[in-house]
């Protein structure tokens, strides 16, 4: 069914031109421009006897004739079967896919080069690759693209939408009228209402005061943009005045823009189905009086900010913002939301119980409100925010069209050279209905224009180059098409079966056109004649686009993650590029240095740029590199050591070909000589600090601690020295309750989130039990610098649990400190730890305490887990500085019993630890210096190796013949 | 589409051949260390006008991003000490402005305000220094952009629009003249602090014309460009052995392929990025110059050495060929002043005040003011009106800017605001013209430096500026 039919739109022919209309007189020449001559049905050419495998061969062959050119080699297997996989799916083969094409094609290729095509187009990679296409012309992007650069959170469905749409194929008619008015007729459908985003991609600039400026922009972004996708148009021109080169007058800009004058965002709306806004509806039922009661207060606390937000607008902007709703003209509605979207950015940005701070007895209701609230959540469906358009009203705002004289009122209507009659529209309950009529234009198989834009666009990106080389303008302005009968005969196939763009595709793969090959040099002839190879003498090569560049080396390292659909991710995912975040201020730096357009207007093409800061990109970025590292753990396996099927296997991966038997020897001896490179410049683990002995003289890190029974060295942790870890031979430890207390200092806390371990009986293992005590670093989870221990131990059930108890206590670096912590487990599960901390350098500091709860019931050590100082049972997680006393207690000490108190009958001391004399080796008795050696593990490749094979495969993925398909 | 083409007619149709759009032929020329512009070539932005108009070779910008206070520095305003205090007249239009204090009351400059030098140019106390600099100032009081706020401003100064997606007048520039050192970025910005510019990289970025022509950000460190060093864990050997064998892959792949430019431009970038590697560091090691250089630059004061080691990196930058150089002050609007303004300018006065005169007096004393054109300026400036009691609020219907050396007609005040700074009224110069004069000034006819995007002949002041004849000499 039509679903237009539903909307109620009806064109009904009025031919009244208007005097004003009359003005412009169209010359015969503006009425031969070609792109609006109806689209007819052409006489297929008899040239191309031999080698046409379907009609558009024998176009092409037509224009190679006349031009004394002469196709092409059909091309080789591999050189397809890279060309197609790229090309549908912007994957590169994998050498089993590959094997598997060959060996069909040896049986009998045509079939099986169809069967190969076909099965392309099945897969769900094809929406995937095809929806970046449609994406770029959309300018879609996650973000506002202003200063502030807001991320977008609903905005990604339409990104889902797209490659759902592609790969159910949906009829281009269809998917032109989803995204200019489904509001109009698919509102209570989610998964098309999203269509509409396409009207609220533009860039947005959430504080700017300037609204009728700021308006204006909009709409004309929202015309010009439409004009370029559907229509080709590039419309732009004719905002200030008449097209200079195109028979498009500035009141046809207008009277395009009028289609749009009844357009809204909707803000605060959630986007679902019937049956999840009816739940909504429910839960809003339910919740009114409560969520009432937390508006009203709400209200209050924000009602300084949000007249902040509005009083920054200019005084007729207040004025309309400040009327009843219902006394609102469309335009002062539109406006007067451009206010409310500032004034509902700057409440979120709010945090209500902080403003309440100051009213007590307001907050408590509040919070008693929430919390009412919250008793309802789980009837709240969780719903994505609705990114999509819609309108005012019924009735649309008026448009003017500026100039010297004045302002001229505008209604909506087609291009005036077109001399189609004005669309009669009738406006629905909740909007203009201009947009459907819009759509119903544009998605009209009589529109010469919008029917031979799509069908060009397709071309253009199995060809690289159009059939009208400028796919956003077919004006004059742009480049005549080079085969005008060509793009008409196949907009009627496309038409004719449907606006299925799959058909489509399979018709132009399976052309003898498509099938050249790219390795045909030009002679004189052709560099003479088409040195631009528009006539097709052969199959143009083309560099990997950026999304093809990134996701192909994720396939050939073997990394990339599957998604279907949903939120974007950051760039680190190794995701494919289209699910990636797109934020327009701060692009993907890889994508970015291949050409990814950044999505502030409508990108038909894609430039090719080879620059230097590219090639340094692909020499010294950690993106290559690392994909390139784990291409060489692919490659090498279990092995050791390389061979010639390990070059054979790097050469198939990147290449989709084996090597010849020159370039196996050349690869091999690079792999020869590159491991020699890296063994020499293996980083030789040298003694950084030759004279040191694992102890230092106290006076250095404690000269000015007072107290605590320090002896006349401390014990130097240093990670990467000899001095790493400490182990305690034969500890005997209470196994449910002790107490650990050092004077030590910490000098640097990890770069990332591991734990600054000073004492421990785990290795890090979080099934095995185990106990640390340490510190947080920079990137923790837990903020840097917070004093915990790690508890590792069964819960009441049984179960072995990890947990992390955090002091929330933040210790400072460089300087001497007292830390202290209890470990009791028990029984029940209601475990405590306590801390203490106080800073040693500062006289005036005093002792901090907290007292935090676990979960850990009983057996917190292993017994065959070392005990050890310094950091864990296992590499990682060192500390780095010193330390000069510790003593580890039975039994939960209370403060009087503490070190600090400097008890005068202490309790009975398991380990009681200062440090005297010279012999760093064993600084106190029954101890030892762990000396790791490096781990060895028997499957792993030697280190040279592993960089050498590495290399091979940068060099690989960074070369010409991975980065062209030629 | 033909017309970006930028090739040497003698390879034209060789060019025509590379792969895709043709677009790596423009890098290409670049890379193999001819001059993207022939004086033969076929592309337009090369119509240079010999002798009509300026002879620039080179740009400093100095951006002082956030809107200095044009009636606290340039453009001193009687009136406005008179009727401090006082509403704005309603003789006076209502601009739109950002923080929407249109009727606050208006704020008396607290300046003491001299002439200096043979031109007996206005200049506050607030830049004491440049009172040597005077008579090589070209002051140009009229600007007017369309950016209220910092987004918009800072978009349009450096592209033309408020929005983004165009080219940064950097690249039009490089695009339109090409690069004289091929190892070294054409248009080079530099920043003061951590802080990113207002909208980031994209004040820099090449829009939608070819990426060969953006900004390359230099930053403080041992890694001035992203990526230029090797690896820490690969040694020099390593990396140039497998270089070699990529090259050796390359090459290869090249036999029987001549016919795509593209192969070998990669080839020759992988070339140009090593030499990059090496000389890049050097141009910004200013351990180089003597101490009194560094000196007359302020690197020797705590207040003056940021902004001076940008100033004089910038010269060692256009000394070997870089076309554009951009320096930010004030990177991510701190020259902002809706409150305490008083205390903001003061600051950021004496931090860019003896630099700068650094950077003239030097330019000068080598002979390369003359083709250096050396800008100064923000957004936007500042409204009379106060705003938070000793504050002003952005000003883009009237403001100032100045230039100097690069051919402009220095020791002048060109157009004027009205009787209280708030809107430009003689000789106004939008953006737009402000973007033409200064190809003008580089030579370059602003109306033919086009590029062919999308069906329109795109400039870089989409088709509405007019170059200023007073400012040129």
């Amino acid at each position: 069914m039509n679903p237009l039919a539903t909307a109620m739109v009806s064109l009904t022919l009025i031919c009244i031109l208007e005097s004003a209309e009359r003005e412009h007189v169209f010359s015969k020449e503006d009425k031969s421009w070609w792109a609006i001559q109806p689209v007819i049905e052409p006489v297929v050419p008899t040239h191309g006897k031999k080698w046409a495998r379907n009609e558009i061969d024998r176009f092409v062959a037509r224009k190679l004739d006349q031009a004394k050119l002469s196709h092409a080699q059909t091309a080789g297997a591999r050189e397809l079967v890279r060309r197609v996989y790229f090309d549908l799916h912007g994957l590169p083969p994998t050498p089993k896919q590959v094997e598997a094409f060959l060996s069909a094609h040896e049986q009998d290729p045509d079939e099986a080069y169809e069967t190969l095509v076909e099965s392309l187009l099945a897969s769900s990679r094809y929406g995937e690759r095809w929806a970046t296409h449609w994406l770029d012309v959309a300018r879609y992007a996650d973000s506002d693209g202003y200063r502030a650069d807001d991320f977008r959170p609903g905005a990604f469905l339409y990104r889902d939408y797209v490659i759902d749409s592609l790969n159910h194929d949906k009829p281009y008619d269809q998917f032109v009228r989803e995204q200019l008015a489904a509001d109009e007729f698919a509102a209570n459908d989610p998964k098309i209402l999203i269509a509409t985003a396409f009207l609220r991609h533009g860039v947005y600039e959430w504080n700017q005061r300037e609204a009728r400026m700021q308006w204006e922009i909009i709409m004309n972004e929202m015309t010009k943009v439409t004009g370029e996708a559907f229509l080709g148009l590039g419309i732009g021109c004719a905002q200030c005045h008449d097209h200079k080169f195109d028979p498009i007058l500035q009141k046809d800009y207008y009277a395009l823009q009028s289609f749009f004058s009844g357009v809204w965002w909707p803000e605060n709306r959630k986007l679902g189905s019937s049956e999840d806004l009816m739940k909504l509806k429910i839960w809003k039922s339910q919740t009114q009086e409560i969520r009432a009661k937390l508006a009203k207060i709400e209200g209050d606390a924000l009602a300084g900010k949000k007249a902040f937000a509005v009083g920054q607008f200019p005084e007729d902007i207040k004025a309309m913002y400040n009327k009843p709703a219902a006394e609102r003209t469309p335009y002062e509605e539109q406006l007067a939301q451009m206010v409310e979207r500032q004034v509902f950015a700057q409440g979120r940005k709010q945090n209500i119980e902080k403003l309440l701070e100051k009213k007590p007895e307001e907050l408590t209701q509040y919070l008693k409100f929430k919390k009412q609230l919250d008793a309802f959540g789980s009837k709240k469906p969780q719903l994505p925010d609705a990114f999509i358009t819609t309108d005012v009203g019924p009735k649309a705002a008026r448009t003017f069209m500026p100039s010297s004289l004045g302002k001229t009122e505008v209604k909506p209507a087609f291009l005036s050279l077109l001399e189609q009659p004005v669309p009669n529209i009738k406006p629905l309950s909740k909007t203009s209905g201009r947009r459907s009529a819009l759509a119903k234009w544009i998605a009209n198989k009589d529109n010469p224009l919008s029917t031979r834009v799509i069908v060009n666009r397709i071309w253009q990106h199995h060809f690289g180059q159009g059939i009208v080389p400028t796919p956003n303008d077919f004006g004059t302005l742009g480049e005549p098409p080079s085969h005008p009968e060509l793009l008409d005969w196949l907009t009627m196939r496309f038409v004719e079966k449907g606006w299925r763009m799959k058909a489509l595709h399979k018709l132009i793969m399976t052309s003898a056109t498509y099938r050249q090959t790219t390795r045909h040099e030009p002679g004189e002839r052709e560099k003479l004649t088409d040195p631009g190879n528009r006539l097709l003498w052969r199959f143009s090569p083309r560099r990997l686009s950026a999304e093809q560049t990134r996701d192909g080396m994720l396939v050939v390292s073997g990394e990339l993650r599957e998604k279907k659909g949903g939120s974007p991710e950051n760039a680190d995912k190794l995701v494919r590029s289209v699910y990636l975040k797109k934020m327009r201020n701060s692009p993907d730096k890889v994508l970015q240095s291949f050409d990814a357009p950044s999505g502030f207007d409508s990108a038909p093409t894609r430039l090719q740029t080879t620059t230097p800061t590219q090639s340094l990109l692909l020499a010294n970025a950690d993106w290559p590199r690392n994909r390139a590292k784990s291409f060489a753990a692919k490659l090498l396996g279990n092995n050791k050591t390389v061979s010639q099927k390990l070059v054979e296997r790097g050469y198939l991966g990147a290449y989709a070909r084996p090597p010849t038997e020159g370039e196996r020897r050349t690869a091999l001896d690079f792999l020869k000589a590159q491991k020699v490179a890296a063994k020499i410049s293996t980083p030789q683990k040298v003694d950084k600090f030759p004279d040191e002995n694992g102890l230092r003289p106290i006076a250095r890190a404690f000269g000015n601690v007072k107290g605590f029974d320090l002896g006349e060295r401390a014990l130097w942790l240093q990670p990467g020295s000899r001095f790493e870890q400490l182990e305690v031979e034969d500890p005997e430890l209470d196994l449910d309750a002790f107490t650990i207390e050092v004077v030590a200092s910490l000098d640097n806390l990890h770069p990332d989130a591991s734990v600054n371990t000073l004492v421990s009986n785990w290795n890090g293992n979080q099934q095995t039990p185990g106990w640390t005590f340490g510190v947080t670093s920079v990137k923790s989870a837990y903020q840097p610098r917070n004093f915990i221990l790690q508890l590792v131990g069964e819960n009441v059930g049984g179960d072995v649990v990890y947990e992390v108890v955090a002091s929330n206590l933040r210790i400072p670096t460089g300087k001497p400190v007292y830390l202290a912590a209890t470990v009791a487990a028990n029984g029940k599960g209601e475990g405590k730890a306590t801390f203490h901390f106080k800073d040693l350098s500062d006289p005036y500091a005093k002792l901090q305490s907290a007292e935090v709860d676990h979960g850990i019931a009983r057996r917190i050590q292993t017994p065959d887990v070392r005990l050890l100082i310094g950091g864990r049972d296992q590499s990682g997680h060192l500390w780095d500085g010193q330390l000069a006393r510790l003593v580890i207690s039975s039994g939960v000490l209370v403060r009087d019993q503490l070190l600090i108190s400097a008890p005068k009958s202490p309790p009975s001391r398991l380990i009681d630890w200062s440090f005297k004399g010279q012999d760093g080796e064993r600084p106190v008795p029954n101890t030892a210096w762990i000396r790791r050696e490096k781990p060895k593990s028997s499957s792993a490749p030697p280190f040279s190796t592993l960089a050498a094979v590495t290399d091979f495969c940068h060099a690989l993925l960074t070369s010409n013949e991975f980065l062209y398909l030629h | 589409m033909a017309c970006n083409r930028i090739t040497l007619p003698a390879s034209r149709r060789d060019f025509l051949l590379s792969a895709g759009s043709g677009f790596g032929a423009v890098a290409l020329s670049a890379l193999t260390g001819e001059r993207a512009l022939a004086a033969t070539s076929d592309n337009p932005a090369a119509a240079k006008i010999p002798h009509a108009l300026g002879r620039a070779k080179n740009v400093i910008f100095l951006f002082m991003e956030g809107g200095p206070s044009h009636l606290d520095l340039f453009d001193p305003k009687p009136l406005l000490q008179k009727l401090a205090g006082q509403s704005l007249p309603d003789s006076f239009d209502r601009p739109v402005t950002a923080m929407g204090e249109v009727n606050s009351p208006l704020l008396a400059s607290k300046r003491k305000w001299k002439q200096h030098g043979a031109s007996g140019l206005w200049i506050s106390d607030w830049l004491p220094n440049h009172a040597r600099i005077a008579d090589e100032l070209c002051v140009i009081r009229s600007c007017v952009s369309d950016g209220i706020n910092h987004a918009g401003g800072v978009c349009q100064m450096n592209t033309g629009l408020v929005f983004g997606g165009r080219p940064s007048l950097g690249a039009w520039v490089s695009y339109g003249l090409g690069t004289e050192n091929e190892s070294l970025p054409g248009f080079v910005v530099i920043k003061d602090t951590k802080a990113m510019v207002v909208n980031g990289a994209r004040c820099w970025g090449s829009g939608f014309i070819p990426a060969s022509f953006q900004g390359t950000l230099l930053e403080p460190g041992d890694e001035p460009i992203s990526y230029l060093n090797a690896p820490k864990d690969m040694s020099l050997d390593r990396q140039r052995n497998k270089l070699a064998f990529l090259q050796g892959l390359n090459r290869r792949h090249q036999k029987n392929r001549a016919s795509n430019t593209d192969l070998e431009a990669r080839i020759r970038s992988y070339e140009l990025a090593a030499r990059m590697q090496a000389e890049a560091p050097e141009a910004v090691d200013l351990s180089k110059e003597s101490q009194a250089i560094q000196n007359l630059y302020g690197l020797d004061q705590d207040e003056t050495k940021t902004f001076g080691r940008q100033c004089l990196m910038a010269r060692r930058l256009v000394e070997r060929g870089v076309r554009f150089v951009q320096l930010y002050h004030g990177a991510g609007s701190k020259w902002d002043s809706h409150s305490g303004m008083e205390k903001n300018h003061s600051k950021l006065c004496t931090s860019i005040d003896q630099p700068i005169v650094g950077l003239i007096t030097d330019l000068k004393a080598r002979g390369l003011l003359d083709e250096t054109l050396v800008i100064w300026g923000g957004e936007f400036g500042r409204t009379p009106m106060s705003e938070k009691g000793d504050g002003r609020d952005h000003n883009p219907t009237g403001f100032t800017m100045w230039m100097a050396g690069g051919g402009v007609k220095k020791g002048q005040a060109v157009g004027a605001t009205d009787e209280l700074g708030l809107f430009a009224v003689k000789d106004k110069l939008h953006v737009h013209d402000l973007h033409a004069t200064i190809l003008g000034l580089l030579g370059l006819d602003h109306t033919k430096v086009v590029y062919m995007h999308k069906g329109r002949p795109e400039r870089v002041d989409l088709n509405e500026g007019h170059v200023s004849p007073k400012i040129i000499g």
